[in-house]
């Protein structure tokens, strides 16, 4: 039973109302009031990036002391681990997204294929649980297992005759990025596959029934239902995962770091934790993250361009 | 129709939720006004807690009197905002029903309240000194941030509070040592603070050490944690002397023997001829120094890093040896804390050099045949090692213990000043106080023996180990060394402590390392210096495994030679030039000068 | 008729082998936390030795009871779990029906709030600013500072959630307007029961991250009975720590050393198995949670909602 009865014509020009307009707004306005509230008005603190600030100045020192011509960031650049640091971050996150974002939404599809639900959900909760263990734990078992005294992974290549001695993994520095990476990995698969099960079961049902009349077996449908299905969840996790460049797991890195593995291992992050949190260097901090979301904007901006032209799906 | 039934449904389930969104809004709201911290309801007991102006009158009018006899009522009771990092085993909350937390706060009429972050406490506390809200007491370790808070103009001079809320004081009546309280004042400009673990000259003249355990004392003076211990259950296994292991080539002979006989400790497990805590070099360095005799002078007494020292050259050919005989394992460097413990405490260690404080891995005892336990320990120090090139062990021992460890700042705002001045005063200057908190109750916890000494009963032995809920011995921000060495009953001997060895053996060199403290702050933070010396910390470590793993002469040369170059690149001599500036100011002040010695 | 064996045995295989794949997944995934677990179960002096493999070496449940007994940690759970459900709840609304408007393509001024989300994602004044703020709106160290603050679940969400939205048919809205509904009516009936699958997973990141979230407490709190759950553990984790960075300065002096070789006490139950008692135990509530979020998840689930 109609209500309201609008015409065809009416209905293109649906949504330009002035009442619908203000529904919207009204919708957006607690979201908008808490970002103002809380992530906009805080802003002013960039001002510390720029100006030798220390805080027994108080809340008015941010805006009274002086400029001090950007040397809070030649800081970091000054370092003459500047370089050796960002190959390590970019090699670490470059290499770590091309092999855990297959991984984990592999790991999605195959999840989605298993018949007995019971032992989905099991598998679904068992995988979940190494994310909540803490990386100093969880770090120090690594670190355990891949000891050449007595360290399971020794001696089970040992068994199977790969190799006759022991390998120190961890005293390698070529070694460090595959355990970073494949260490993060077991960590987070369970918990990064969330977000793609969540996509696959979003897509629309009739489209795999339409398939398997077609005749379609299941790799086909996944290739041509499934994966267009998702495509543009996949492409939005690339795109944050391109943005994030910069940013490693702090503790992680921090954890398995030591001195021989070292020309691996110095990431922007631990480096700045040490110049900037241990001596309150706020500024050095503050200047660092504006260089961080600075660039990741860029790169943001960049990926969304390259996945619009590319997939037609995109952030906006 | 179908839409409508649905709209139906939905229409349902929203009720469902507006219900579930107001219960939880009254949840939230119960929450946020009901919450009373567990430590207010327990610490008024029976009586509810009154912070009335009333009350403070009654107070301060017995405040003027001697107030060491006084006792307060619960009614009496102040609290304090107290902002603690270090002493991490202050009980939370504050438990009246603790027989040495009820005590105190009847001596001093004061309940505090530790706030004890977790982590970043120092960043957090700058938070608080931007936002100029200070917590009343504010307890801190960091260096750096005494500057800060002295210069922020926020914190009491400890001398005025004293006089304007508590002018009877001992703290300010004699009862501080004046060595200590100038050379605070050389550091920070005034006195600001209250350090903890005092010990000086004037501080021993106050709590003298009493006969029978002046020895003890006077070898924990030069003690140094961070020397070499050698394990005496693998020693006897092997047949290998006491005696032997005292030179260079005869320890390198041990460890020979060890490795060749393929040592395993009793499951099996094989035994690690040399341990050192590679993973955190810096720390081993202390240990390096102190063995080889590196000191951070040169010969004409101007400050110079011991990275430039023969002797630390020594230390690292004698590593070197060690790996290309076999008996440096690389897998050590990649070893964290813990697992290196574990060893030790497995007798799967011969030789450890580094720190030997953790985890008590030094306090086993050997075990005889029958599995009973002998006097003697498993981890003895030998030492000093004669070593090929000559060189001697040295010791630098700081005579003003200026720094204390934990500062003690009374903010400005602090809203109860007098109770606060009393319960400093008497938990780190009377007697009474410094033996309620350390020991507890005289009789319950504790006894005087005969030799004068204070011996912990069965219930005070057991209060001391979880202090973290009794309070006993929690307080330590308020060590006062020289008072501990005074009434401590010492029950080993300091022969078998491991630390003592190296500074109560004849052929160590002795230094007073006074004129090398430099004073706070000196290094700014963001200044090149403050890089230099960062980097400095990052490089050290990657070069020292490399130098230590070199195999074989020439290679050992050139990354020794690459090192130093790059210490000169990396701006240490400036930094050194820097820091020598105080140094021979200070040669001035307290007129002696330092050669280094090998 | 042959095509159809064939392919059933592939499939057969193909079935065969993933399970193998998802057992060698379950293995290495379960074992970090089974490690956890017996290592919690073992006396705490026993593990200094080093940290058992297989099983405890000296079994007790010591440290168990000694993290339950605690009435520190029971009221923790208690602000840690009230929180993370009233935060959810409220924030799964304001960012979907946020996010539902920015999707509507004949949105105006769509530019201004991309601009202000975008810019909130990736810039930030650091954590001075907002903590003059936290304390000026009179939140410090009160409960609502875990609640207000997080309401908004970031724009990161939003953009999810956004692109979920912009893939439901258009036909759907059409026929909703004709019939007369508006867009809040159209957000909570038909488009918020047709992404159940995305709300679930935006929920549980929700619910874990509060969860394990202890960065409010440490620097924005200061009372004992404020602490959330995370926090108290970490400083049981911390107070152990502090013994290895004392070590590495020069002061260490002896006297000071052996203030923590006290506190960790000797006996069944130490700072370390403690610490890993509380952390499996503070585990626990969320692998029940989760079995819950997991029936959003299942394929197909939505079949019949889409019809009308």
């Amino acid at each position: 039973m109609r209500k309201k009865g609008k015409t065809p014509a009416q209905i293109t020009a649906l949504g330009k109302d002035r009442k619908t307009q203000l529904t919207l707004h009204a919708m957006l306005l607690p979201g908008t009031i808490l970002i103002i509230i809380f992530n906009i008005v805080p802003l002013y603190g960039i001002l510390i990036a720029f100006k030798a600030f220390r805080p027994m100045m108080g809340f008015s020192g941010i805006f009274t002391s002086s400029w001090n011509n950007f040397e809070n960031f030649k800081q970091v650049f000054r370092s003459s681990e500047f370089w050796p640091m960002i190959r390590n971050t970019l090699g670490i996150n470059l290499l770590g997204q091309c092999i855990t974002i297959p991984a984990t939404l592999i790991f999605a599809l195959l999840l989605n294929e298993l018949t007995s639900k019971r032992f989905r959900r099991f598998v679904q909760t068992a995988t979940f649980l190494p994310h909540f263990i803490s990386w100093v734990i969880f770090g120090g078992l690594c670190i355990n297992i891949l000891s050449p005294d007595g360290g399971a992974l020794n001696q089970i290549l040992m068994v199977l005759k790969l190799i006759d001695k022991p390998i120190l993994f961890m005293g390698e520095a070529r070694y460090f990025w595959l355990i970073v990476i494949l260490s993060g990995l077991v960590k987070d698969i369970g918990y990064g596959s969330i977000i793609y099960l969540a996509a696959i079961a979003g897509v629309d049902p009739t489209l795999h029934e339409a398939a398997t009349v077609d005749g379609a077996n299941r790799f086909q449908k996944i290739w041509h239902v499934t994966l267009p299905g998702i495509l543009p969840t996949v492409m939005i996790m690339l795109i944050f995962a391109v943005a994030g460049m910069l940013n490693n797991n702090f503790t992680q890195i921090y954890v398995m770091q030591n001195p021989l593995n070292q020309p691996a291992s110095q990431v922007i992050d631990t480096y700045v934790y040490q110049i900037g949190l241990e001596k309150f260097q706020f500024g050095v901090g503050t200047a660092t993250s504006l260089l961080k979301s600075v660039l990741a904007l860029a790169l943001l901006t960049m990926a969304n361009f390259v996945s619009n032209k590319i997939t037609d799906t995109g952030l906006f | 129709m179908f839409r409508r039934a649905k709209v139906f449904n939905m229409k349902n389930s929203k009720l469902k939720i507006k219900r579930i969104i107001c219960i939880l809004f009254v949840i939230t709201f119960l929450m946020g006004c009901g919450q009373t911290p567990p430590g207010e309801s327990s610490a008024t007991g029976t009586n509810p807690q009154t912070q009335n102006s009333s009350s403070d009158d009654a107070v301060s009018a017995t405040t003027d009197e001697a107030n060491a006899k006084k006792e307060y009522d619960e009614s009496e009771f102040k609290t304090v905002d107290w902002f603690v990092t270090g002493a991490t085993s202050l009980p939370t909350p504050w438990n009246l029903d603790m027989p040495v937390m009820a005590e105190i706060s009847k001596k001093t009429g004061v309940i505090m309240q530790a706030n004890i972050p977790a982590q970043d406490a120092d960043t957090k506390l700058n938070l608080l000194m931007v936002n100029g809200d200070l917590p009343d007491v504010i307890t801190i370790m960091n260096e750096t941030l005494y500057a800060e808070l002295i210069a922020s103009d926020q914190v009491w001079n400890i001398k005025e509070f004293f006089e304007t809320y508590l002018p009877d004081a001992k703290i300010i009546n004699g009862g501080f040592p004046e060595d200590i309280r100038n050379a605070i004042e050389i550091r920070d400009g005034g006195w600001y603070s209250i350090p903890s673990h005092i010990n000086s000259v004037d501080n021993e003249k106050i709590w003298p050490i009493p006969d029978s355990t002046k020895e003890y004392w006077e070898g924990m003076k030069t003690a140094n944690q961070f020397t070499m211990v050698l394990n005496r259950t693998i020693m006897k296994e092997y047949g290998i002397s006491e005696e032997s292991v005292k030179t260079e080539q005869g320890l390198l002979d041990a460890m020979k023997k060890i490795k060749d006989a393929g040592a395993t400790n009793e499951n099996g497990g094989s035994v690690y001829p040399l341990m050192i805590h590679a993973n955190a070099v810096l720390t081993t360095n202390n240990a390096l120094y102190s063995i080889f005799g590196a000191m951070p002078v040169d010969e004409d007494g101007n400050y110079r890093s011991e990275y430039y020292s023969d002797s630390y050259r020594d230390a690292l050919e004698f590593l070197n040896t060690c790996y290309r005989d076999g008996f440096f394992d690389p897998a050590i460097l990649t070893m964290d804390q813990a697992s290196m413990v574990a060893l030790m405490n497995e007798d799967r260690v011969f030789c450890h050099i580094g720190g030997t404080a953790a985890d008590a891995m030094c306090d086993r005892k050997v075990k005889d045949e029958n599995g009973k336990e002998t006097n003697e320990y498993v981890y003895y120090c030998p030492g000093p090692i004669a070593w090929e090139s000559g060189f001697v062990p040295v010791i630098g021992v700081n005579n003003t213990v200026a720094k204390g460890w934990l500062q003690t700042f009374i903010s400005k705002s602090c809203e109860e000043p007098e109770a606060v001045a009393r319960f400093i005063d008497y938990l780190y200057m009377e007697e009474e106080g410094l033996a309620l908190w350390n020991y507890g109750i005289e009789g319950m916890h504790w006894i005087e023996n005969e030799k004068g000494l204070i011996e912990r009963t069965e219930a005070g032995k057991e209060a001391y180990d979880n202090m973290a809920t009794t309070g006993m011995g929690a307080f330590w921000l308020f060590c006062n060394t020289s008072y501990d060495r005074s009434i401590q009953n010492i029950t080993s001997n300091i022969e078998d402590n491991v630390a003592a060895v190296y500074g109560r053996s004849p052929e160590t060199h002795l230094y007073d390392s006074t004129a090398l403290v430099l004073p706070s702050g000196y290094i700014e933070a963001g200044s090149s210096y403050d890089i230099t010396k960062i980097e400095v910390d990052n490089y050290v470590p990657q070069q020292f495994a490399k130098i230590v793993m070199a195999e074989n002469d020439e290679q050992f040369d050139t990354l020794y030679q690459e090192f130093l170059k790059q210490l000169d690149k990396l701006g240490l001599p400036e930094l050194d030039e820097y820091k020598n500036k105080v140094v021979q100011e200070n040669y001035e002040t307290y007129g002696y000068k330092l050669k280094a010695v090998n | 008729m042959n095509n159809i064996t064939i392919s059933k045995a592939v499939s057969k295989t193909a079935d065969a082998i993933i399970i193998a794949i998802m057992i060698i997944a379950v293995i290495l995934t379960v074992y970090p936390f089974y490690y956890a677990v017996i290592n919690s179960l073992n006396e705490g002096n026993d593990l200094l030795k080093g940290y058992v493999l297989l099983w405890p070496r000296k079994f007790t449940w010591d440290s168990w009871k000694a993290a339950l007994s605690d009435s520190a940690i029971l009221n923790a759970l208690a602000v840690t779990a009230s929180r993370t459900v009233i935060v959810t709840v409220f924030q799964l609304f304001i960012t979907s029906m946020f996010a539902y408007a920015f999707s509507r393509p004949y949105l105006k001024h769509k530019k201004f709030y991309a601009a202000l989300g975008f810019c909130s994602m990736y810039i930030s004044g650091g954590i001075i600013p907002f903590f003059l703020l936290i304390s000026a709106l009179g939140l410090y160290d009160t409960y609502w500072v875990y609640i207000i603050p997080s309401l908004f679940g970031g724009f990161y969400n939003v953009i999810i959630f956004t692109s979920n939205y912009k893939a439901i048919p258009a036909s759907l809205f059409e026929s909703a307007k004709l019939d007369g509904a508006g867009e809040f009516r159209i957000f909570l009936s038909i488009v918020t029961p047709l992404t159940k699958p995305v709300l679930a997973a935006l929920g549980v990141f929700s619910v874990v991250g509060l969860w394990n979230d202890y960065s409010t407490s440490l620097y924005y709190t200061q009372k004992p009975a404020l602490q959330t759950l995370q926090y108290y553990i970490l400083k049981l984790v911390k107070s152990r720590g502090a013994l290895e960075q004392l070590q590495s300065s020069v002061a260490g002096n002896p006297e000071i050393a052996q203030l923590f070789s006290s506190i960790d006490g000797s006996g069944t139950v130490t700072a370390k198995s403690l610490e890993l008692a509380a952390m499996v135990l503070a585990t626990i509530p969320m692998v029940i949670m989760y079995p819950f979020a997991q029936k959003f998840f299942a394929q197909g689930m939505l079949v019949g909602s889409v019809k009308g």
